[in-house]
């Protein structure tokens, strides 16, 4: 639940300050836009389109979270995955579709990699209580 | 710790409960017909204030070095890889302009800025993955060691540059190593959490991942 609340509410704050922008536009808006050389500067950057994106593939981890369907968790971590990998390969043009910087990638893989791992690893069962030895 | 507690079991209501006399020596042996059983309790002690306070400066330590390489990646604009001028070509050509160690400087002069490409390509993936495994906690004593090096890159890179203050990449390494040497992904991270069902499986992937963790 923490990754998912973190994932959506950076993309919540992406789609704020990216109001404005055309929905495609590729140079972006910073998240929480401040001074060069602050030590937050240039970490997300978003059109409403890459936005939108974040807050999707947040809202299915988030259902399945509430849902405790593992299916639907699963099916987060792929398209969190898959929207990290097409951001990269749509960075390499010279106007990304969806604005992101390698900051953005990192926040998706950080979801993907996350739930993977808490889904496909299996369960420690419970200690064994006091018995008669 | 281990606690060795005796515990008594008995079939008979009427002997259980509160304002039982002690039982007796020959009791305790088992010649009565109460079954006495010996348990082992395995209690684990109570986290001190030092042990919370040092997983909170570990966990921070990690987090923050995650948050170091997601704005590292973040200023890297992949869509300038490759051009002969740039921002992050300039911090690379820098290296033989401000040499630090020759053979470094001639690697970089001879091998990388002619494969500028690829070499940005690499070190941008890295720092993404850098920032990801450092804050999720996951495989972090083996990231830790990738951002080490990383670390000693950039060091041999820009030590020497105007500007630069060489002792921050001193102490970017031996942050990193620190979270190697404490393992800090068990505090606060997925190592922590998952390590013990790894431990516990015979799945070889699981087995690596308790070896980085």
């Amino acid at each position: 639940m923490i990754l998912v609340a973190i994932v959506l509410a950076v993309g919540i704050a992406g789609l704020f300050y990216a109001r404005n922008l055309q929905f495609t536009e590729p140079e972006g808006a910073l998240v929480y836009p401040a001074p060069d050389d602050f030590f937050w500067a240039r970490q997300f950057r978003f059109n409403p389109l890459g936005a939108l994106l974040t807050i999707a593939v947040g809202g299915i981890a988030l259902v399945g979270a509430v849902t405790r369907q593992r299916a639907v968790t699963l099916v987060a971590a792929a398209s969190s995955f898959l929207a990290a990998v097409f951001m990269v390969i749509d960075l390499r043009g010279g106007e990304p579709l969806l604005a992101g910087r390698g900051g953005n990638v990192s926040l998706l893989l950080v979801l993907a990699l996350g739930l993977a791992a808490l889904e496909l690893t299996p369960s420690v069962p419970p200690a064994p209580a006091a018995g008669v030895a | 710790m281990l606690v060795l507690r005796p515990t008594t079991l008995d079939d008979d209501p009427s002997t259980s409960g509160e304002g039982r006399p002690a039982p007796t020596l020959d009791e305790w042996r088992g010649k009565t017909s109460r079954r006495v059983a010996t348990v082992a309790v395995t209690e684990a002690p109570a986290p001190t204030l030092e042990d919370r306070a040092a997983r909170t400066v570990l966990a921070g330590l990690r987090i923050g070095l995650g948050l170091l390489w997601l704005q590292g990646a973040g200023w890297k604009n992949p869509a300038t890889f490759g051009r002969d001028s740039g921002f992050f070509y300039d911090f690379v050509a820098g290296a033989v302009e401000n040499e630090v160690f020759a053979p470094f400087a001639w690697l970089i002069d001879n091998v990388v800025l002619p494969n500028f490409t690829l070499f940005a390509w690499a070190v941008f993936v890295t720092e993404v993955l850098l920032a990801t495994f450092l804050l999720l906690g996951l495989a972090t004593r083996l990231w830790a060691l990738v951002g080490a090096a990383q670390s000693m890159v950039i060091l041999l890179s820009v030590a020497n540059t105007p500007d630069e203050w060489g002792w921050s990449y001193w102490l970017m390494i031996a942050a990193h190593l620190a979270v190697f040497a404490t393992a800090a992904g068990r505090c606060a991270g997925l190592d922590g959490v998952l390590r013990p069902a790894w431990s516990r499986s015979s799945n070889r992937l699981f087995g690596l991942l308790v070896k980085a963790s």
